[in-house]
C-alpha cells in the first residue's frame, strides 16, 4: 500500500509540474494561452513602413504591418498584442507557439507556403536593382553586373536570385543581416548593386543619397501573413478579413498613409477577390528555389556551398590565429619587460579588447572606421579576430612567461646570452611550452567565433547554414551537416595539440 | 698571494635581514677554495654577489681588473666582461629544461660567443665526453639522474671557458662514489689552471679537495684554516 500511494504522489507531482509549466510558458500548450489577445509577432527592427518605435513615443509601435495586425484583431473580436521577434526566426517562433501570426513584411515563397499557413497576399512588391548614380546608365540588369558584387539580405527572395545570377552571369552574391549596410557600402564602392524589394529601396533612398533605383523589375512577389499549419482554421477567418479590407477599401488607405499605394496594388487585390492563384513569386522561375527541392536533394545542393564556406571558415581562423598569437606575444613581451608606459598602454589595450563584445568591435573597424579607412571584408574579419585574439592570448603568455622559474634566466644570463637572447632562446620556448593548451583551447573558440563576421558580409559557414535552412526551411538537416563540419576542423586541431603537449610537456618540477 | 678575485667589506641586506655583513676574503689563481658553513650562513649569496646577480648595499668585489661596486646596479658592460671570467653551477643545476643535453651546452658558446655551431658542438661532445656523459647527449634534463646532471651542468659551465669556476653546493645530489669522482674531476680543472670557488657545507668533501677552507657563519667569514 505504501509504496503504490509514494507512486500516486510521484505521478500528481509530475501531473502538477506539467500544469505549471503550461501556465508559465504562453507556448508550451498548443491552444492560445489567452483567447481575448491576437499574439502577432514582428521585428521592430525593420523600421518603419513595416514596423517600427514611434520616434516621439519609443513605448509605442507604428508602421503599416501594426495597422493591419490592429484590423485583423478587431476583426477577429480580440486584442492586438506585440510579440518582440527577430525577423529570421519568425517562422520557427510561429510554429512553436511563440505567437499566432507573423506580419512583418514577410515575403511570399514557396517554401512558406509548404511549411507554413500563409494568408493571402496583402501587398506587392518589385525587386529592384539600385546602383550607384554614375554607373546608372551602364549597370542596368543582372546581366551587366558580370563579375560585381551585389549585395542584399539573406535568405530572402532576392538572395535566391543572386544565388541564380551568380551562375548564370558570373556576379558575386553578397548576403547582409540588414536592409541598411548594403546601401551604405553601395555609396562607398564596397557593394557595386543592391537587390532589395522596391519598399526597402525607396525608403533608403530617403535617407542616403548616391545611388539610383532601375525602374526595371527583376522579379515580383508579395507579403503574406504566416501562421503555424495547425492554426489553418484562423488562417481562413484572417483571409476574411483581409478580403473585406481589399474590398472596403481600408488596406488602400493604410498604404496610403504609409506612402507606398501604386498600381501593383489593385491588381493584385482584384486577383486575390476573384480567388485566382496568385504565384509566390513572378518574374523568377521558382522551381529553382531550394524550397521546392526534397531536403536530401537541397541538402546535396549546398553542401558544396557549405564545404567552401567551411574553407573560408578555417582560413579565416588559422590567419586570424597566426596574427593573434604574434600580436599576443609581443604584448606580453611589451607588458612584461617594457617602461612603466609601455606596460600601462599595453593593459589599456587588453582591458579595452576583453571588456567589449567582440561583434562591436567587428562593426567599428568595419562600418565604423569605412570614412578613413575602407577594409575589404574579409581584412575587416581577419583583423578584427586577431586584435581581440590578441588580448587574451597576451595574458596567456604574459602569465607562462612569469612562469619560467628565475634560475633558468640566471643560468642563461651567467653564461653571457643577453636579455633578448634569454627571452628568444630560454624564456619564450618554455612560456610557449606552458601556454599550448590554453592557446589549443582559445584557437577552437575562435574557429567557433569566427561566424560572427558573418555580419561583414563574410560567407563563413555558419551564415550558409543558415541562409540554407531558411531557404528549405528546416534546420535539422543544415544543423547537423553544419556541426560535422565544425567537428571535422577542430577534432583534428585537438588531437594535434594533445600530441605536441605531449612531445613539449613542460617540466613538472 | 697572486689574488683573482678580492672581496671587501660587502654587505648586503634582504629588508630587516642582514644576510653578509661586510665579507672580505682573497682568492688566488689556480686555489680550489671551499666555502663552509650551515645552510642559510650566506654561502650561495657570497657566490651570486661574485656572478653579478645580485646587488649589494656596499663593498667592492675585484675580479682581476674588474670592480663590482656596492649601492646600486651593476653597469651593462661591466656585467658583460664579468660573463667572460666567471661561470656557475647552481644547486638545483637550472639546465633548459626544453633542451637536450648537447644543446644545453653549446647553445652559450654559439649564441654569446659566435662560435661557429659544428665547431661548437664538437667541443661540447668532447666536454661530456671529458665528463663521462657523452652517452646523454640527446637526453632531456628531466630523463637525467642527480650525478649525471651536475656534470652536465659542470660542462655548460666550462663550455664558455671562464678562468673562475663557481660551484654550489655541488655534492647535495651525489653518493660516495660520485663525490670521489667529483673531487678528482675539480682537481683536474684546478691543474688546467681554472680558479674554483665551491660552496658546500659537506666537511669532508671539503677537507679532502680544497686548497684552502673558508668559514661562514652569521653572514661573516669568519675563520680561515
Amino acid at each position: 500500500m505504501t509504496v503504490r500511494r509514494r507512486k500516486y504522489a510521484g505521478l500528481i507531482r509530475i501531473a502538477s509540474l506539467a500544469g505549471l509549466a503550461t501556465l508559465l510558458l504562453p507556448g508550451f500548450s498548443a491552444a492560445p494561452s489567452q483567447a481575448q489577445d491576437l499574439r502577432w509577432a514582428g521585428d521592430p527592427e525593420g523600421g518603419a513602413p513595416f514596423v517600427e518605435s514611434d520616434p516621439t513615443h519609443p513605448d509605442k509601435l507604428v508602421g503599416f504591418d501594426v495597422e493591419i495586425a490592429v484590423l485583423v484583431a478587431r476583426g477577429l473580436g480580440r486584442r492586438a498584442s506585440f510579440i518582440n521577434i527577430t525577423f529570421t526566426s519568425i517562422d520557427q517562433s510561429i510554429d512553436r507557439g511563440d505567437a499566432d501570426i507573423g506580419l512583418s513584411g514577410i515575403e511570399d515563397t514557396p517554401a512558406r507556403r509548404a511549411a507554413m499557413a500563409t494568408t493571402v497576399p496583402y501587398y506587392q512588391f518589385r525587386e529592384v536593382l539600385s546602383v550607384r548614380d554614375d554607373d546608372a546608365s551602364r549597370f542596368r540588369t543582372l546581366a551587366d553586373l558580370s563579375g560585381r558584387r551585389v549585395a542584399t539580405l539573406g535568405g530572402t527572395i532576392a538572395y535566391e536570385i543572386l544565388l541564380r545570377a551568380e551562375r548564370e552571369f558570373g556576379i558575386q552574391a553578397i548576403s547582409y543581416d540588414d536592409d541598411l549596410h548594403p546601401y551604405s557600402d553601395l555609396v562607398i564602392g564596397r557593394v557595386d548593386a543592391v537587390l532589395l524589394d522596391n519598399v526597402l529601396a525607396e525608403r533608403r533612398s530617403r535617407s542616403i543619397s548616391g545611388f539610383t533605383i532601375q525602374p526595371q523589375s527583376i522579379a515580383v512577389g508579395q507579403y503574406v501573413g504566416v501562421l503555424a499549419v495547425r492554426n489553418a482554421g484562423l488562417r481562413d477567418e484572417v483571409d476574411k478579413i483581409l478580403r473585406r479590407a481589399m474590398g472596403d477599401g481600408t488596406l488602400e488607405r493604410i498604404f496610403r498613409k504609409w506612402h507606398v499605394w501604386n498600381d501593383d496594388q489593385p491588381r493584385l487585390y482584384a486577383r486575390v477577390l476573384a480567388r485566382e492563384p496568385v504565384p509566390a513569386v513572378g518574374g523568377f522561375e521558382a522551381t529553382e528555389m531550394a524550397a521546392t527541392l526534397s531536403t536530401w536533394e537541397a541538402a546535396l545542393r549546398y553542401l558544396p556551398s557549405l564545404i567552401r564556406a567551411s574553407a573560408v571558415t578555417i582560413m579565416l581562423s588559422c590567419l586570424a590565429m597566426a596574427l593573434a598569437v604574434l600580436l599576443g606575444m609581443l604584448i606580453a613581451s611589451g607588458r612584461v619587460y617594457g617602461n612603466r608606459l609601455t606596460q600601462a598602454l599595453l593593459m589599456g589595450y587588453v582591458e579595452i579588447m576583453r571588456g567589449t563584445p567582440i561583434l562591436l568591435q567587428l562593426f567599428v573597424l568595419y562600418y565604423g572606421v569605412a570614412g578613413l579607412i575602407r577594409l575589404p571584408a574579409f581584412a575587416a574579419a581577419l583583423l578584427g579576430l586577431a586584435f581581440n585574439y590578441a588580448a587574451y592570448e597576451s595574458e596567456i603568455y604574459r602569465g607562462a612567461l612569469e612562469a619560467v622559474p628565475a634560475g633558468q634566466l640566471e643560468a642563461g644570463r651567467i653564461l653571457g646570452l643577453s636579455e633578448r637572447q634569454v627571452l628568444a632562446l630560454v624564456r619564450g620556448p618554455q612560456a610557449f611550452r606552458l601556454a599550448l593548451a590554453p592557446m589549443t583551447n582559445d584557437f577552437v573558440a575562435l574557429l567557433k567565433d569566427s561566424s560572427l563576421v558573418s555580419v561583414l558580409t563574410v560567407l563563413e559557414l555558419t551564415k550558409q547554414t543558415q541562409i540554407f535552412a531558411t531557404n528549405i526551411g528546416s534546420w535539422i538537416i543544415p544543423g547537423l551537416l553544419c556541426a560535422i563540419l565544425y567537428l571535422a576542423m577542430s577534432l583534428p586541431l585537438a588531437a594535434l595539440a594533445r600530441r605536441l603537449e605531449k612531445r613539449w610537456k613542460a617540466p613538472t618540477a | 698571494m697572486n689574488a683573482m678575485l678580492r672581496l671587501r667589506e660587502v654587505c648586503l641586506a634582504r629588508g630587516p635581514r642582514q644576510v653578509l655583513a661586510g665579507v672580505s676574503f682573497d682568492v688566488g689563481r689556480g686555489e680550489l677554495v671551499a666555502l663552509m658553513g650551515p645552510s642559510g650562513a650566506g654561502k650561495t649569496t657570497v657566490l651570486r654577489v661574485i656572478a653579478g646577480l645580485e646587488i649589494f648595499q656596499s663593498g667592492t668585489v675585484h675580479l682581476e681588473e674588474l670592480a663590482l661596486n656596492g649601492g646600486g646596479c651593476h653597469p651593462p658592460a661591466t656585467l658583460h666582461s664579468l660573463r667572460g671570467k666567471v661561470g656557475m653551477v647552481f644547486q638545483f643545476h637550472h639546465l633548459f629544461e626544453h633542451l637536450p643535453v648537447i644543446k644545453n651546452v653549446w647553445l652559450a658558446p654559439v649564441h654569446a660567443r659566435r662560435i661557429p655551431l659544428r665547431e661548437a658542438e664538437r667541443q661540447a661532445r668532447d666536454l661530456l665526453a671529458a665528463l663521462g656523459v657523452e652517452h646523454r647527449a640527446t637526453a632531456l634534463p628531466r630523463e637525467l639522474s642527480g650525478g649525471e646532471a651536475e656534470r652536465v651542468a659542470i660542462a655548460r659551465a666550462l663550455a664558455v671557458d671562464p678562468p673562475l669556476l663557481l660551484l654550489d653546493e655541488p655534492t647535495a645530489s651525489l653518493d660516495s662514489a660520485r663525490r670521489t669522482e667529483l673531487r678528482d674531476l675539480l682537481r683536474g680543472l684546478t691543474r688546467e689552471g681554472r680558479t674554483l670557488l665551491v660552496a658546500t657545507h659537506d666537511e669532508e668533501f671539503a677537507r679532502s679537495c680544497a686548497t684552502r677552507v673558508l668559514r661562514v657563519k652569521e653572514g661573516l667569514v669568519l675563520e680561515e684554516c
